[in-house]
């Protein structure tokens, strides 16, 4: 029995990610010390590009979907699905520079700044209630065509904001502080750590709280296994997703933010697009299906360190373009995807076999 | 006698973690019709499925006009003249009549699908069965029973030889029982072989020729149905024989708790009134579509109601959600336990405490497994659920006991009236009693019960009083339920103009 009960622990999808990640790292490790050696044959100096330093500071583009893949799993969780947090954060941004400027005017540069980042997470909330809303509102409609058209129609917003232009705040130092955002870092155990990891990091502990430990997770995942169940159980479904939808919106409007930061503080109409595949590719392969009820948080961070490291190893250190590393990285997700219900066929073919076995001998 | 044109001999299949059949052995002769009972997991949809091609067995021989045959597809069954009707009827409610029936099979001239030959046809294999509806019509807008006529004529139509239904009377009124049983005599008349799976008495008796039993997956009997009784045929079924089927009790009806009146809902019901005292189970039945469930439903916040009123325990209420009317102490059973009242995938014990999850926790928002695992195994003790843990997956249970899961949560969240909808819907007999048992307990100890159900026998044994509806209102209600017949009540639940 206890065996058994490791045997299915070690079967867990998190211990699958783990060893995915480790076997990962040693790949490019190894060929990172390939790399170094003909190097250092050839005469010249050796370069580690592969390490753990360098993995660290080298996380920033990788963790600016991840607050977004933590309100996607919680979308998952319900058996939803939202393509419209690419658009939201580009409307929270677009609202965030829009307000930014006449905010400046009649105020100090900090508390505009602190205004314009309020508003940033407003508008993702009211993005997020709207999704919510027509998805609750409209059950006979998919929750994917819904978002489709909501996402279409912030990103239109945008332009209907900023146009086809660049928005930008030169020398504003309070404004310039978003670079900051996204490249800061703090020294921990002289180790320098980028603060934004530490924020995900965070905000992951509080997901993975709430899924998890608290009642609200096991609602969550009730309605995510069966709807009207969870209904007829108690459980308020409609004003739960709504709100739900709305977190969504949330981290939606907090990737953004950082976004803004990667991009030296600008504004675009265009900007953060196709990120919602990301956030749901992240999601999906921590371990979140779209057919709802199960996923874990801890999947979910693992799914972000997984692909930074593919992005990082199969771009530099095996040096492939970017188009073959989307490449790989969509293979491991099919891949992902399909080996749960490969395992559990080939488990159910062996306890058929078993039974057979043992009518044989009866 | 005639040599069987059908014989399944040691046929075994076995399932991840279940042996569905073991070693059963069955046959069948032509113009005769043999009914397949058992308990709800005894094996007979199994079988069906091998005898169909849906599953291959793992063990024993299919014998097809005294030639072996490997079913090893769907095709094969059909090709060979066998046919299934399910309960469901799998047709395409879009689509007309003559199409449903000819759908994988059409006429053609040339590369095009001939409609004309196919409506022609269509008609005549209506006629054959006297059923009267036009092969243009569309199937959806069919009643069930038309559209198991619908099942019939293509089975027909890919001249099968052996024809199976799979609970045919389940959804059907008396009258359109009647219907069908002609049909199937009239079919039997002229050399077809039909296999009756049912748990209805009255199909078995009225109809069958003969009648196997299987219990367990294993294979019991054959017996001619003149063999055989009713008692008998439990004792085969169950394996021993059930004293007390219905309890002794005598009530103590109390004060009103729930008093419903004038109650409509567009479209659904209208004017429906009625009453429930502490203590008392009260019975509302009615032929299927009547608008008991949708009545219940309203009150309950499902759905909700356009005017009249619901008063519990002397308040005015309109719940606007289930989360609301349980709040008020109403715990409903749904009619179908395992998309209305259960998480398959979940245990019994998260199951049971998901109504109450916020009493299971530690300062009102963490999750406490121990405070669950109390809660639960208290229940599973209480209602006797056969199952190794609390841990256990409710889908993995027997029916009778899933629904023992879904009324072990109205218990733990502690309704005063508690609305059972069908509540032994596809119960095997042996937790049916036990779920009467249960019924008579909590109405002892001062619970209302409001038990839909469309089983006669059950209406008459379990209820204090007993509501008729039919066609959205409430048409009768009978306080001297000890003096009552059967015919009484199908009286008041037939539709008016029929009944004129």
């Amino acid at each position: 029995m206890k065996a058994k009960k490791a045997l299915s622990r070690f079967l867990r999808w998190e211990t699958m990610l783990i060893v995915l990640l480790v076997v990962l790292w040693l790949v490019f490790d190894a060929k990172d010390a390939s790399l170094q050696a003909a190097r250092i044959a050839k005469g010249r100096r050796a370069t580690d590009i592969f390490n753990f330093t360098n993995m660290l500071n080298g996380m920033g583009p990788y963790l600016l979907y991840s607050f977004m893949a933590l309100g996607m799993s919680l979308i998952l969780g319900m058996g939803d699905i939202d393509i419209s947090v690419g658009a939201i954060a580009a409307l929270s941004a677009s609202v965030m520079g829009t307000v930014y400027g006449p905010f400046k005017k009649a105020m100090s540069p900090g508390l505009a700044l602190a205004l314009a980042l309020l508003c940033c997470v407003m508008t993702g909330a009211a993005c997020g209630f709207l999704n919510g809303f027509l998805v609750t509102r409209f059950r006979e409609l998919f929750p994917m065509i819904i978002t489709l058209g909501t996402q279409l129609f912030y990103r239109g917003f945008c332009y209907l904001l900023l146009g086809g232009d660049t928005l930008q705040y030169k020398d504003d130092a309070a404004w310039a502080g978003l670079k900051k955002l996204y490249s800061g870092s703090v020294s921990i155990g002289g180790l320098s750590v980028p603060t934004m990891l530490i924020w995900f990091l965070l905000l992951a502990l509080m997901f993975f709280v709430f899924l998890h430990l608290t009642t609200g997770g096991r609602r969550l995942f009730a309605i995510g296994t069966n709807r009207v169940t969870a209904r007829y159980s108690g459980i308020r479904v409609d004003s739960f997703e709504l709100c739900m939808f709305v977190i969504c919106g949330v981290t939606a409007a907090l990737s953004s933010m950082f976004y803004v930061g990667s991009v030296s503080a600008t504004v675009r109409a265009d900007a953060m697009t196709g990120y919602e595949m990301y956030a749901i590719a992240v999601a999906v392969l921590g371990g979140f299906s779209t057919g709802g009820g199960k996923g874990n948080i801890v999947g979910v961070v693992l799914s972000v360190i997984i692909f930074g490291v593919m992005k990082k190893g199969l771009g530099t250190v095996f040096g492939l373009p970017d188009s073959t590393v989307n490449l790989a990285v969509g293979l491991v997700l099919i891949a992902s995807s399909v080996l749960p219900n490969l395992l559990e066929d080939l488990s159910n073919w062996r306890r058929v076999r078993r039974q057979h076995a043992e009518a044989k001998l009866s | 006698m005639a040599a069987p044109i059908l014989e399944m001999k040691h046929i075994t299949k076995i399932f991840p973690g279940v042996k569905a059949l073991d070693g059963v052995s069955f046959d069948l002769r032509a113009g005769e019709i043999h009914a397949i009972v058992g308990e709800n997991g005894a094996g007979k949809s199994t079988f069906i499925k091998v005898l169909t091609g849906v599953h291959q067995p793992d063990g024993g021989e299919i014998i097809l006009d005294g030639k072996p045959l490997v079913m090893a597809n769907p095709n094969i069954a059909i090709q060979h003249g066998i046919a299934a009707i399910y309960q469901h009827a799998a047709s395409y409610p879009d689509m007309s009549v003559a199409e449903n029936i000819f759908i994988g099979h059409e006429f053609r001239t040339g590369p095009f699908i001939s409609w004309v030959k196919a409506r022609k046809e269509a008609q005549k294999l209506l006629d054959s069965i006297g059923a009267n509806f036009s092969p243009n019509a569309s199937v959806g807008a069919l009643s069930v029973a038309q559209q198991q006529m619908v099942e019939i004529a293509k089975a027909l139509s890919q001249n099968a030889r052996i024809l199976i239904m799979d609970e045919p009377t389940a959804a059907l009124s008396k009258k359109e029982s009647e219907e069908l049983y002609s049909i199937a005599r009239s079919l039997r008349d002229k050399g077809v072989a039909i296999i009756l799976i049912s748990h209805r008495f009255e199909d078995i008796f009225g109809l069958a020729d003969r009648c196997t039993v299987f219990r367990d997956a294993h294979y019991i009997g054959t017996w001619d149905i003149d063999e055989v009784d009713e008692s008998l045929l439990v004792h085969h079924m169950v394996g021993h024989v059930i004293e007390h089927y219905y309890p002794e009790r005598t009530p103590h009806p109390g004060d009103e708790v729930l008093r419903v009146e004038k109650l409509s809902r567009t479209g659904y019901f209208r004017d429906v009134s009625f009453s429930l005292r502490a203590g008392e189970i009260v019975g509302l039945t009615g032929l299927v579509g009547a608008g008991r469930t949708e009545v219940v439903e309203a009150l309950c916040g499902v759905t909700g109601f356009d005017s009249g009123k619901v008063i519990v325990e002397g308040r005015e209420q309109k719940y606007k959600d289930p989360k609301d009317s349980m709040a008020g102490g109403i715990g409903l059973l749904p009619e179908d336990r395992q998309k209305q009242g259960l998480l398959l995938p979940w245990s019994i014990s998260k199951n049971i405490t998901l109504p109450i999850i916020d009493k299971c926790t530690r300062a009102r928002l963490f999750m406490s497994g121990k405070a669950e695992k109390t809660i639960s195994n208290k229940e599973k003790e209480q209602l006797a659920i056969k199952a190794p843990d609390v841990e256990t997956a409710a889908g993995t249970l027997s029916g009778g006991n899933q629904q023992k899961v879904v009324i072990a949560k109205q218990l733990a969240a502690s309704s005063r009236i508690i609305i059972l909808d069908e509540p032994t819907k596809g119960v095997d007999i042996g937790s049916k009693a036990a779920i009467y048992e249960l019924m008579a307990e909590l109405a002892a100890q001062g619970v209302a019960i409001l038990m839909i159900s469309s089983e006669m026998p059950e209406v008459m044994n379990m209820s204090d009083r007993i509501y008729v509806m039919s066609e959205g209102h409430v048409t009768k209600e009978f306080t001297d339920v000890k003096n009552l017949t059967q015919q009484q009540i199908l009286e008041a639940a037939m539709p008016q103009e029929r009944t004129a």
